[in-house]
């Protein structure tokens, strides 16, 4: 007896213990992504996409494929929390918010303040600090029910736009951190829903798709940068992917563009004589994609003046973007804040509760040192006669 | 036939029941060959395959007994009885010596006890009594059916000789004795078995292998007291160190090559009458990964298949309670799309996750036990009906999912990755236990069996070398041939077993380079 009687005490372990918390995948409802808005009472509504998996079993498909293999159900509360509770209500499944890594604000409610939402999401453990945030123009839900022709379901489609091509990625850690942060600011991916042309396609068979960068200030969007501003703001953070610059040399008819490769951002605070200055020095190297005048690009002389444009385009680009989120926003979405604020703590502390006000003042000055390396697979223009060229 | 084994009885009363057994059986010869012959013939009584042969050789009475069928008969006849038979004067001072002398055989031996004479006429060597003497004549005339010498069936090689043990022990000696020739090879025999006296061979090379190891061997041969000893596992069973283990602590070989590389490292090998399956101890839990062949083929790829080996051990083990835990309990853990697809083959299963891989281990396990009971022609058959036709209709019925299919496809193509059977063994058996845990308490069960495995591991011992030796005991020249398989001119030591040994196996600086040649 004394022999067995741990083996039956660890059985119970099992029997009794285990299996408490066991959910079967076909017990569970996933989440694909989350929509939170603000309906005209104030009440919250948070909508959420939810996976079908019968719609992609192998073999006999009867579904409409232009139903897509998601559907939305919605939940209205005062606040999220009770908008989440509410959803479950009308859904058979458990909710699986594991794998929910997309959480949309309606354009309404990121301009009434989102900082109730964010410490709801931050504080419950199943949203992962890892997931996407965006705002959408117009209501946030809209962007939920449409059928992307390519991928899955919607929510796929933006993860992959995010993570793949150009714009900006914020984190629900990077939101939580850059409102607690110096800067009390925070930049989210704007998104709007693309209208596809082709006939035959119904409206709603298309997908989202990054159409700029929505500005906070403390937790209200304060404005949308256009997608040129995007770029150099992502020329500031230090996160450009993929771009391209398009430079027109003094006395040409077209443009040669080139795409960046390698590039690095130095960001140093100086204050000098009460002055608050910015170094922002940007090395850059690019490739010729296109060229569309009639320079000859193996010529140095052409390079050298080309990279001289590069520079001043490039400069010119960032410096727009400076300007507007210095005059326009008064937002120090690219953390200046945090910079100062390690090289000169003493100064900061008597500026930190009106950064705000002083950070339109910062003189920011840049130095962009570009270097052209690669002209591409053919060194004069192509399809050319030769005495058309110009050296 | 069923042999009962007798597991109750401790070593006191073991010594005390052999004691009188000898006694009555070491009772000498008389010199009335009457009384002898009267002695036998009662013994093998109602046995009508042993032949008294009597004739008369001079003017002395003789009888021949031997059993029909494991002697050479032929040899008998024209040999022994021509040449007695035969006018032929024999010396009367030394009778027995001047037969002797007369016999054309080269292996004849004196004996004058009657236990002696049962032992030889059991192994198939005739006894010639003469009237008036105490003494017998064994004649080693021994002869009997036997398998040609055939490539192992269980331990194939691509590479390697293709010679393997048979069930005759004489034979499996001479395999061994053409490969390694010198003298120091010694085989010690120990009878086991009341009714089969099966022949236990230990064998060691003299200085190699360490001399209390090999008492010890001798030691637990000798309490060993049962009816008969069919196979080495019968053997293997009475001789561990922990019989509760899943895990063998002696390894198994029919390969002539596979014991010569252990009796070369210092270890003992267990030769067993009737069975072509040979014993080698002691062995360590990372001897039971490395094949011959590692050693045969280049170092490189001795070492990826090592390390394959060991990464598909994980997998075996593993990865159907990994599988089992994430989906019932961590779905965050899979990536989603993985997720998704998972969920959609998962759809309209009417089973738990711990239920369907049950089910299908359990069905595999079936397969592959009736694979190998069926007849052949049928075999393949079974295999590919089962294999192709039930997965494919079980997860078009929607009875199970695909994914568990393929877990439990690659966990069963994974058992057998292990060059040894009885460690592939112990695996699939271990699998369920851990699907269990898996099952229950998620990832936390499936940490808790590793842990669990990984104490017991080393806790186990096979005759005092600890069985997770050398990467346990950190012995810096064994570890080149654990997880990797060092190239052969730099492992110039033994691995380090129990006790003394001799370290040094081979010349220093063996290297072989383009100069070598020139110098």
């Amino acid at each position: 007896m004394k022999k067995i009687l741990p083996f039956i005490l660890c059985l119970c372990l099992l029997a009794l213990s285990g299996c408490s918390d066991r959910v079967e995948l076909q017990d569970l409802a996933i989440i694909t992504a989350a929509a939170i808005d603000r309906l005209e009472d104030g009440k919250t509504r948070i909508s959420i996409q939810i996976f079908i998996p019968r719609s992609i079993t192998s073999g006999q498909s009867g579904e409409d494929p232009s139903l897509g293999s998601t559907f939305v159900r919605e939940g209205i509360g005062d606040n999220l929390a009770n908008a989440v509770s509410m959803l479950q209500i009308n859904v058979p499944r458990k909710l699986f918010w594991g794998q929910c890594k997309i959480y949309i604000f309606g354009n309404k409610q990121a301009k009434s303040g989102i900082r109730d939402a964010i410490d709801f999401l931050a504080r419950h453990p199943s949203p992962r600090g890892t997931s996407f945030l965006y705002v959408s123009e117009g209501e946030a839900k809209q962007i939920l029910t449409l059928v992307p022709p390519l991928e899955r379901y919607s929510g796929e489609a933006l993860r992959k736009l995010t993570v793949d091509e150009r714009g900006l990625i914020t984190t629900l850690r990077d939101v939580d951190m850059g409102l607690m942060g110096e800067s009390e600011s925070v930049s989210m991916p704007y998104i709007k829903t693309l209208v596809s042309k082709e006939k035959g396609r119904k409206p709603h068979e298309t997908i989202p798709v990054i159409n700029g960068t929505a500005i906070f200030k403390k937790d209200r969007m304060v404005g949308v940068l256009n997608l040129k501003d995007t770029r150099g703001l992502l020329w500031l953070k230090d996160d450009v992917r993929r771009s391209t610059i398009s430079i027109k040399p003094k006395g040409e008819d077209g443009a040669i563009t080139l795409t960046p490769t390698l590039g690095e951002m130095k960001v140093s605070p100086q204050i000098k004589d009460g002055r608050w200055m910015m170094n922002v020095s940007i090395d850059i190297e690019g490739d010729i994609v296109q060229n569309e005048t009639h320079l000859n690009l193996m010529n140095v002389e052409v390079m050298m003046k080309l990279t001289k444009e590069y520079e001043a385009a490039l400069k010119e680009r960032v410096t727009q973007t400076i300007e507007k989120l210095q005059q326009e926003f008064k937002t120090d979405v690219i953390d200046f804040g945090r910079r100062f604020h390690q090289k000169y703590p003493k100064e900061w502390r008597k500026v930190s509760g009106k950064w705000d006000e002083k950070f339109p003042e910062i003189e920011v000055k840049f130095t962009v040192n570009a270097k052209v390396r690669r002209p591409g697979y053919i060194g004069p223009p192509a399809a050319l006669p030769r005495d058309e060229v110009k050296n | 036939m069923v042999i009962r084994i007798r597991r109750g009885p401790s070593r006191k009363t073991t010594k005390a029941q052999k004691a009188p057994k000898q006694a009555s059986q070491d009772i000498p010869l008389t010199q009335k060959i009457e009384e002898n012959i009267e002695f036998f013939s009662s013994l093998y009584q109602e046995s009508s395959d042993v032949i008294f042969r009597s004739f008369v050789v001079g003017e002395k009475d003789a009888c021949i007994i031997y059993i029909d069928g494991l002697s050479d008969t032929q040899k008998l006849d024209q040999q022994v009885l021509e040449t007695l038979l035969d006018k032929t004067e024999f010396d009367e001072s030394d009778f027995l010596l001047s037969v002797k002398n007369k016999l054309p055989i080269s292996n004849i031996k004196n004996i004058s006890t009657y236990s002696a004479c049962i032992d030889s006429i059991g192994n198939g060597s005739p006894i010639l009594l003469f009237d008036g003497y105490e003494e017998a004549l064994s004649l080693g005339l021994v002869k009997y059916e036997k398998r040609s010498i055939e490539e192992p069936q269980a331990e194939t090689a691509i590479r390697g000789p293709r010679e393997g043990f048979t069930e005759s022990l004489g034979v499996n000696i001479s395999l061994l004795r053409r490969i390694i020739k010198d003298p120091a090879l010694k085989m010690k025999t120990i009878l086991v078995g009341k009714y089969t006296k099966t022949k236990v061979v230990i064998s060691y090379i003299e200085g190699l292998a360490d001399n209390t190891l090999i008492e010890e061997i001798e030691r637990r041969l000798q309490t060993i007291n049962i009816d008969g000893v069919l196979e080495s596992g019968y053997i293997e069973q009475f001789i561990e160190d922990d019989p509760y283990s899943p895990f063998p602590q002696v390894l198994y070989t029919e390969r002539p090559d596979v014991v010569s590389a252990n009796l070369l490292e210092g270890r003992a090998i267990l030769m067993i009458e009737g069975t072509p399956f040979s014993l080698i101890a002691p062995v360590s839990f990372f001897s039971l990964f490395q094949s011959q062949e590692d050693y045969y083929e280049r170092f490189w790829i001795g070492t990826f298949i090592r390390v394959l080996r060991f990464l598909f051990l994980a997998i075996s083990l593993f990865l159907p309670s990994v599988y089992v835990a994430i989906t019932t309990f961590h779905q965050e853990m899979v990536p989603p799309d993985l997720l998704i697809s998972i969920a959609s083959a998962r759809e309209g299963i009417p089973f738990p996750a711990i239920v369907e891989a049950l089910l299908m281990e359990i069905a595999f396990e079936a397969l592959r036990e009736a694979g190998i009971r069926l007849p052949k022609q049928v075999g393949s058959a079974v295999s590919i009906v089962g294999a192709l036709v039930i997965g494919q209709a079980a997860v078009q019925a929607g009875i199970v999912g695909a994914p568990m299919i393929i877990v439990v496809s690659i966990t069963g193509i994974a058992s057998f990755m292990v060059p040894r059977y009885s460690i592939g063994l112990a695996i699939r058996l271990l699998r369920f236990p851990i699907i269990i845990l898996g099952g229950t308490l998620g990832l936390i069960g499936v940490m808790l069996a590793l842990i669990i495995l990984i104490i017991h591991l080393s806790s186990l011992k096979s005759f005092g070398l600890p069985y997770l030796s050398p990467v346990s005991t950190v012995e810096k020249n064994s570890l080149k041939d654990t997880l990797i398989r060092a190239p052969l001119w730099k492992m110039n030591h033994r691995p380090q077993l129990t006790g003394e040994y001799k370290a040094v196996r081979q010349g220093p600086n063996l290297k072989p380079g383009r100069n070598k040649g020139g110098e």
